[in-house]
């Protein structure tokens, strides 16, 4: 087990590489009551076509199968992985992004136990047809209810719009239609490719001793047997055909204020490793730069009546892409998209001179503050854990990177990634019979 | 540590290394009216984006990324019959960042000037908010309440809330009512800032790794005065209610919405509220209930569907996402577990382990700073200071017996259906 101590930051990790490939870390926070566990599969919604461990020749699998896996690793012959966490009190849940699965509890007490039932849980597939029959009505309730929300729709519509060919642009839990093709034996394969060890990390925070930890652990996998690590040939396509992207399409939803967003698709390569994490890093401090509530452009935006405290902006990347994204409500959809697509296509206007570089110190100081902050939180700190994309960073290497960066790196960033073709807008627009909402 | 800076003013000064951060809570209480919610509301928005000496939107978070990205934040909440307007402020711990500056002080300073000195202009003798702040809040005050209906869980607990209370402050959220804002004037809202600044009785706490006596001192510019207490009378109480209100509203939306809204006469802290607490972790409080296994997971009849109390307003409020046309199926079957808690017909290992989950969640709770400061206020508002461990032991003390009890006593009084 290595030890990494962060002396500035008060923190130290453990880490190790199990032998069946199954990578452990270990940030235990002195005076916490808490213990997060995060166990995560670098598999998600995005990844539909791979050659199934064992096969010689590609499949792709029906959209949604990454989500649907997801709710049925609780499932198993006689019981359900939620009641043995329940058991022990302990908060269990999963997520699945375009990318990653992510299982997980929360627990005060009993983190033994917890930790058996997370690492059995996960590591027992076990599907039938009847059980995946019946799965296909909950998600499809699940699917409804984002088909309602407006938000979704409009962050769904905008990644329609950069990447009408790629996987990216389907809804992660699927369609009712692609779910209803799934079947017992796909998700079986999918699993053994998927969820072997070693495309697996085990990332736990919080009130413990890491050594009697890292035991439990290793007396659990030592149990067990596993098929040898095998590398994962899955298509991805790094895509920068720009030609493909949409550059406006909108939506008409039950809504009493449209809703618009800006999208940038970024069309350059992002770095491996580390130098992943300081192009993201980067990109998150030029977005601050230009768009936080302390610049000229929120503020004139703001005292123009064009936007309103639902302003937000985003960078997403991910394994295979990466894409900016501003959004609002707003009476005036044109405007706000003219405003943001005039500030993207001047960046560097915005990067020079005194007032650049005053602006950066600020929006670099606050992006300290705030990584300062997200270590009193387990769920912040393990969350952040982005695995094998940046070359195994945590939250403490990206303070310390963050610290390293400067207003010369946001520029050459820039460069590279703000390009007027790779721009694109969705508007959410209220439907007529909206107007009786608004006095109800 | 605790001490009163005046009558009426209490700070309490929690030393811990355990977090990274300050937390600063400053809490202004006085009885709820219904006549100054959305007053209050838009109050709350001027406060946290403009001062005399912060203007704009923009220099006031200026000031705030410069502190390290300091959190800034007004609130207003209601809790029975009390009403809150808060101001919070998390600064990160300087000792961990290069240099280690002092953000304390900076911070006392910040929350100084934007409690103090708001931005307003006085004519003709008369003082009010500066008018195009005040008009650009006031119209974002007005948009975001029109906003609550594209949210439609949100829409339709508001709905159910509004039906059940009747017209009283519960009845409508913090945020306020939408007929009530156009009338708002600079003045009016100025005048209500100056009784909270004055009249409220103000409860301070500062958690992080402080000194109490440096926190002390850089109080004593607030020069906060002199102020009565106010009444600790804060449960609204419900009766059982003679018939069920029930309503519904057609909207074109896919998923349903239907929420109930149950009279429960506990008290928070007496005798039966640990009972209540465990009675509504099997119902619908935890994924353990039987909301969620039997309605949700075993007949997947709804996406989701909880319960939760407000012992405040002695309610138990029921949410479920279901298929309109099993509206009908769906309240029979919450009913039916109702029914089943009340004549003792459920698992005692389920209810130990809804148990455990509830320990379990008030154990985490102690490694989030604002849920830690918002239980210190909670026990100083109701005069019932609860230690972790005393919760704990009432917990497990709940026996089947006392669970039933409480269900006999939750009875439906309203029912809301949002459906297509």
């Amino acid at each position: 087990m290595e030890k990494h101590d962060y002396q500035q930051l008060g923190e130290t990790i453990y880490e190790e590489t199990l032998p069946n490939g199954l990578l452990v870390q270990l940030l235990p926070k002195a005076g916490f009551h808490k213990t997060y566990a995060l166990m995560t599969t670098d598999f998600g919604s995005t990844d539909r076509t791979f050659t199934p461990r064992g096969a010689d020749e590609a499949v792709t699998i029906p959209d949604g199968v990454a989500h649907f896996l997801e709710h049925k690793m609780f499932e198993k012959a006689d019981h359900d992985a939620f009641d043995l966490f329940g058991q022990y009190g302990a908060d269990a849940n999963a997520y699945t992004s375009f990318t990653r699965t992510s299982y997980l509890f929360a627990a005060s007490r009993h983190l033994k136990e917890n930790l058996n039932i997370l690492l059995d849980f996960v590591q027992d597939p076990y599907f039938t047809e009847a059980t995946v029959a019946k799965e296909k009505g909950i998600i499809g309730q699940e699917i409804q209810m984002y088909d309602d929300d407006p938000s979704w729709q409009l962050f769904m519509g905008i990644v329609g719009n950069l990447y009408p060919t790629e996987p990216v642009h389907i809804d992660i839990a699927g369609t009712v239609d692609s779910i209803g093709q799934i079947t017992a034996e796909q998700l079986m394969s999918t699993y053994q490719t998927f969820y072997h060890p070693s495309n697996m990390n085990l990332f736990i925070v919080g009130a413990f001793e890491p050594d009697s930890v890292m035991t439990w652990i290793k007396e659990n996998q030592t149990s067990k047997t596993f098929e040898q690590p095998a590398a994962i040939d899955r298509t991805i396509i790094e895509n920068h055909d720009q030609t493909e992207i949409l550059p406006y399409r909108s939506r008409h939803l039950n809504v009493t204020m449209p809703k618009s967003i800006v999208g940038l698709r970024g069309l350059d390569d992002v770095p491996s490793g580390r130098n992943g994490l300081k192009y993201s890093l980067a990109a998150s401090l030029l977005l601050d730069m230009l768009f936080a509530d302390t610049s000229e452009t929120y503020l004139k935006l703001y005292d123009a009546g064009i936007i309103d405290d639902s302003f937000d902006y985003d960078l997403s990347l991910e394994r295979g892409f990466h894409f900016l994204t501003v959004s609002s409500d707003t009476d005036d959809p044109n405007g706000f998209s003219e405003a943001i697509i005039n500030v993207l296509e001047h960046v560097s206007d915005y990067l020079s001179g005194q007032p650049a570089i005053e602006n950066f110190e600020l929006v670099k100081r606050e992006a300290i503050g705030h990584h300062i902050m997200m270590l009193n939180s387990v769920e912040a700190i393990a969350n952040a854990y982005e695995g094998k994309l940046f070359d195994n960073a945590n939250l403490l290497d990206e303070t310390q990177l963050l610290e390293s960066l400067t207003l010369a790196d946001v520029q050459s960033l820039a460069e590279a990634l703000i390009r007027s073709e790779g721009i694109s807008v969705f508007d959410v627009l209220p439907t007529e019979d909206t107007e009786d909402l608004e006095n109800s | 540590m605790k001490q009163d800076l005046a009558n009426g003013v209490h700070l309490t000064v929690l030393p811990t290394t355990q977090f990274k951060t300050v937390s600063v809570l400053v809490s202004f209480c006085s009885p709820v009216q219904l006549a100054t919610l959305t007053t209050r509301s838009l109050l709350a928005d001027l406060l946290e984006t403009s001062s005399a000496m912060y203007p704009t939107q923009t220099a006031l978070a200026a000031v705030l990324s410069n502190m390290y990205g300091a959190n800034f934040n007004t609130n207003v909440t209601k809790m029975g019959n009390l009403a809150q307007f808060q101001f919070a402020l998390t600064l990160a711990n300087g000792r961990y960042l290069e240099g280690q500056p002092n953000l304390l002080a900076d911070g006392f300073h910040f929350l100084n000037e934007v409690m103090l000195n708001p931005l307003v202009s006085t004519q003709n003798g008369i003082t009010g908010f500066d008018q195009q702040t005040f008009d650009r809040q006031k119209e974002n005050l007005a948009i975001a309440l029109r906003a609550v209906s594209d949210d439609k869980m949100l829409y339709a607990r508001l709905q159910a809330q509004r039906l059940h209370f009747g017209d009283t402050a519960a009845a409508y959220p913090s945020a306020g009512r939408l007929v009530d804002v156009e009338s708002l004037t600079a003045q009016s809202v100025y005048n209500e800032y100056r009784r909270i600044l004055t009249d409220d009785e103000v409860f301070i706490y500062v958690m992080g790794d402080v000194d109490a006596d440096e926190v002390a001192t850089l109080l004593d510019s607030f020069d906060l005065t002199d102020r009565p207490s106010m009444s600790r009378q804060i449960t609204i109480p419900q009766e059982t209610p003679s018939n069920v209100t029930r309503k519904v509203e057609h909207q074109s939306i896919t998923q349903a919405k239907l929420d109930l809204a149950y009279n429960l006469p506990v008290h928070y802290g007496d005798n039966q509220y640990f009972a209540a607490q465990v009675f509504n972790g099997l119902f619908g409080g935890t994924p353990l209930s039987l909301l969620f296994t039997n309605v949700r997971e075993k007949k997947s009849l709804a996406y989701y569907a909880n319960s939760g109390i407000n012992f405040f307003n002695q309610t138990l409020l029921v949410q479920a996402g279901i298929d309109g046309e099993q509206a009908v199926t769906v309240q029979q079957i919450i009913g039916e577990q109702l029914a089943d808690l009340a004549s003792g017909k459920f698992s005692v290992d389920r209810m130990s382990q809804v148990k455990e989950t509830l320990i379990n969640q008030r154990e985490a709770a102690q490694d989030a700073p604002r849920l830690v400061v918002g239980s210190e206020l909670l026990g100083d508002l109701t005069a019932s200071p609860m230690a972790v461990s005393d919760w704990i032991d009432g917990i497990n003390a709940v026996t089947a017996q006392d669970v039933a009890a409480i269900a006999q006593q939750t009875s439906l009084a309203t029912s809301y259906l949002l459906t297509k």
